[in-house]
């Protein structure tokens, strides 16, 4: 009865204890059910051992030796424990083994009689609970033997409960760190940014000393050391030099390979290495490398979080790539269309001014000589970003000087561009413009705004700002839209200023209205020529932003002479 | 703006209200347009958005605004902005977008857009 109790108080506690949260609350799970079990059967010493990834260690014990423990751990190999846990049958012995049917295992002289049972849970050995008694009035039994094995299976539960916390807790931390990777990874498409980004998540990730990121040269193929940290200055190609044959094995099996005793540069201490391959769509574009200068191994969970973030790495490098090759396309694409400096007009000073918010924006302004005493002036915002931008760009532009060789109308210019915008591009797409023809005989120029901001037309007899507009919506949203023109005279100091919605955004501050600003500065720098007007304007507008503005600004400034 | 821009949507009387809080630019504008499909889809073709809270419209923006205004156009209806801060009103004014009041209404508060829209 009173063993029946303590069985029920037994089981009591496992179930009790077997659904707790607290990692920690294994080890003292084992020990109090240990302690338990002893107390249960009269028992002098026993042990708890666990079984992790195909090797097996004492957990928690109670009553045995220091010596014996260590035995216990050094000779596992040969030891009861381990020919228990191998036929996954438990066992009773009494008094020392015999050598003929125990080769190998630990001389036990103080024990009078033991039971080694298997924790087995579904199947699988997890652990192996022994129950020691040295005294000669207390020997175990059969009986007893099948006893312990249901508070074995018990015991078995609630190990196997706590390895499947961990490994869900482990799971969570690992999505959680690859998530946080990704989202600090992808939120740019510059490379330099990328790469740095990448190297401190790899140092932080598998703590190493030093990070290599390598990458193949997209035309050569040669490998390159694209970021390096914790390289000293001019190691650059020992670094590949060390990596490559790593590399190359990992190219092979597209798999990481691991390094034991690299010879860094510099360091005489044997580090240990990991080479990680980043691929992208089933091609190796390069590789991580990270180093420990003290040489010490790198862990399963360690590996599997580089793996997740190679993943991750390898395809924020490629997008970033094939952006910056994206972009200098455009780049040089720009160049083209949107020239520094127009070609001067005999009487007339011209300026301008153009900023884009990034590497390739959608503003652009020409000059057209119409014949020889017109011109065509032109400032657009033309939406979209890049490759997006410059193709539109470069349509319109197109567009305009055939249909300006043909046309002296400026408001039927713009119904045919419109009809041609909205016909050969996207329907999102749209451009504002301002198109005047300027009249160098006579000063004449007659004008027609699409969706544009205001031009302004400051005065030199009595200094005061017109604002030069007329009503039309933006090009390409509405194929039957119509467009009116207005004409005017420039006369002697008179001056054009023409702009995009960017200066009047970047003029902006609080409450201050931007076209406000824009002209009170126009009326305080009219002295000034019209290409340091344009500058000066620009700059104040860049000032106000902290030289990144937020939209692309273009300007052009025209004064007759 | 510092922040991610976020987007609601809610019905009063029928009409779907989309009330937008941050900015409308180039980086938000596929979510907005994304509304918009689905909003279209589910058969409604007067849509309100609330602009109360934006405080700064780019290109981009504008873009979304006008692919907007196309698909409910072109499904009958319209696009109504209301509450628009002067700065993004006097970019549509000058844009000309007060010219098409059959595509595009432009109202001063969200309770004066949504009785000026049809419900379906």
């Amino acid at each position: 009865m009173e063993r029946q109790t303590g069985a029920e108080r037994v089981f009591e506690r496992f179930y009790e204890l077997s659904g707790t949260d607290d990692p920690d609350d294994l080890h003292e799970t084992l020990n109090r059910s240990l302690e338990s079990v002893l107390r249960l059967f009269q028992a002098d010493s026993g042990s708890v051992m666990l079984c992790r990834e195909r090797r097996h260690y004492i957990a928690v014990c109670r009553g045995l030796p220091d010596d014996a423990r260590d035995q216990v751990h050094s000779r596992l190999d040969g030891a009861v424990s381990s020919r228990v846990i191998a036929s996954q049958t438990p066992v009773v012995l009494h008094g020392p083994v015999d050598p003929q049917d125990w080769p190998r295992a630990i001389p036990r002289p103080n024990l009078v009689s033991s039971i080694s049972i298997p924790l087995q849970n579904r199947r699988k050995v997890v652990g192996l609970l022994n129950i020691n008694s040295a005294s000669p009035n207390r020997v175990f039994n059969e009986d007893e033997m099948a006893f312990a094995s249901v508070i074995a299976h018990h015991l078995a539960m609630t190990i196997e409960n706590a390895r499947l916390r961990d490994e869900a807790k482990e799971r969570s931390r690992y999505f959680s760190d690859l998530y946080k990777i990704a989202r600090t990874i992808t939120s740019s498409l510059d490379l330099d940014l990328v790469l740095r980004m990448i190297a401190e998540h790899v140092r932080r990730v598998i703590a190493c000393d030093i990070c290599a990121l390598l990458l193949h040269n997209p035309d050569t193929g040669a490998l390159q050391l694209a970021r390096g940290q914790g390289i000293p200055d001019g190691t650059d190609s020992d670094y590949v030099d060390l990596v490559e044959p790593a590399a190359r094995q990992a190219r092979i099996c597209c798999k990481l390979v691991t390094m034991r005793d690299a010879c860094l540069p510099n360091n005489g201490r044997p580090a240990s290495g990991i080479v990680v391959p980043l691929i992208v769509k089933r091609k190796v574009v390069g590789y991580i490398a990270g180093f420990r200068s003290d040489g010490t191994a790198f862990s399963r969970a360690t590996t599997r979080l580089l793996l997740g973030l190679a993943e991750l790495a390898a395809i924020a490098i490629e997008n970033a790539r094939l952006y910056r090759r994206q972009s200098g396309i455009a780049h040089i694409t720009q160049k083209e269309l949107t020239p520094e400096r127009f070609e001067p007009i005999r009487g007339y000073e011209i300026g301008s001014r153009y900023t884009p918010a990034h590497q390739v924006g959608g503003d652009y302004c020409d000059l057209i000589r119409i014949n020889k005493r017109k011109f065509g002036l032109v400032v657009a915002d033309v939406a979209g970003r890049n490759v997006t931008a410059a193709l539109h760009i470069a349509k319109c532009k197109h567009a305009v000087r055939v249909l300006a060789d043909c046309i002296s109308s400026p408001a039927k210019l713009m119904l045919k561009l419109n009809k041609f915008i909205y016909e050969h591009t996207d329907p999102e797409a749209f451009i504002s413009m301002f198109y005047a023809v300027l009249d160098t005989t006579n000063g004449l120029l007659t004008y027609s705004v699409a969706g544009h901001e205001p031009g302004l037309l400051l005065r030199a007899q009595i200094p005061s700002i017109e604002q030069v507009r007329t009503s039309g919506i933006l090009l390409g949203i509405h194929p039957g839209a119509t467009f009116e023109e207005r004409t005017t005279y420039l006369h002697i100091g008179d001056i054009l200023f023409l702009y995009t919605d960017g200066l009047t955004d970047a003029l902006c501050s609080g409450q201050t209205d931007g076209l406000e600003v824009l002209e009170e500065a126009f009326l305080q720098r009219r002295l000034e020529p019209a290409q340091r007007l344009a500058d000066n304007i620009h700059r104040l507008a860049i000032g106000n932003q902290e030289g990144k503005p937020p939209d692309d600004i273009a300007i052009v400034t025209l004064r007759k002479m | 703006m510092d922040g991610e821009t976020e987007f609601k949507v809610e019905e009063r009387n029928g009409i779907p209200v989309v009330k937008i809080v941050g900015s409308l630019d180039h980086y938000n504008v596929p979510r907005f347009r994304q509304i918009i499909t689905d909003l279209s889809s589910k058969g409604h073709n007067e849509v309100v958005v609330d602009m109360s809270e934006v405080d700064f419209m780019d290109s981009g923006g504008m873009s979304g605004i006008i692919l907007g205004l196309k698909w409910l156009s072109e499904a009958g209806g319209r696009l109504l902005l209301a509450d628009l801060n002067p700065r993004i009103m006097r970019k549509l004014e000058i844009s000309g977008f007060t010219m098409m009041p059959d595509k595009l209404v432009l109202s001063d508060s969200v309770d004066q857009a949504v009785a000026a829209a049809r419900s379906q």
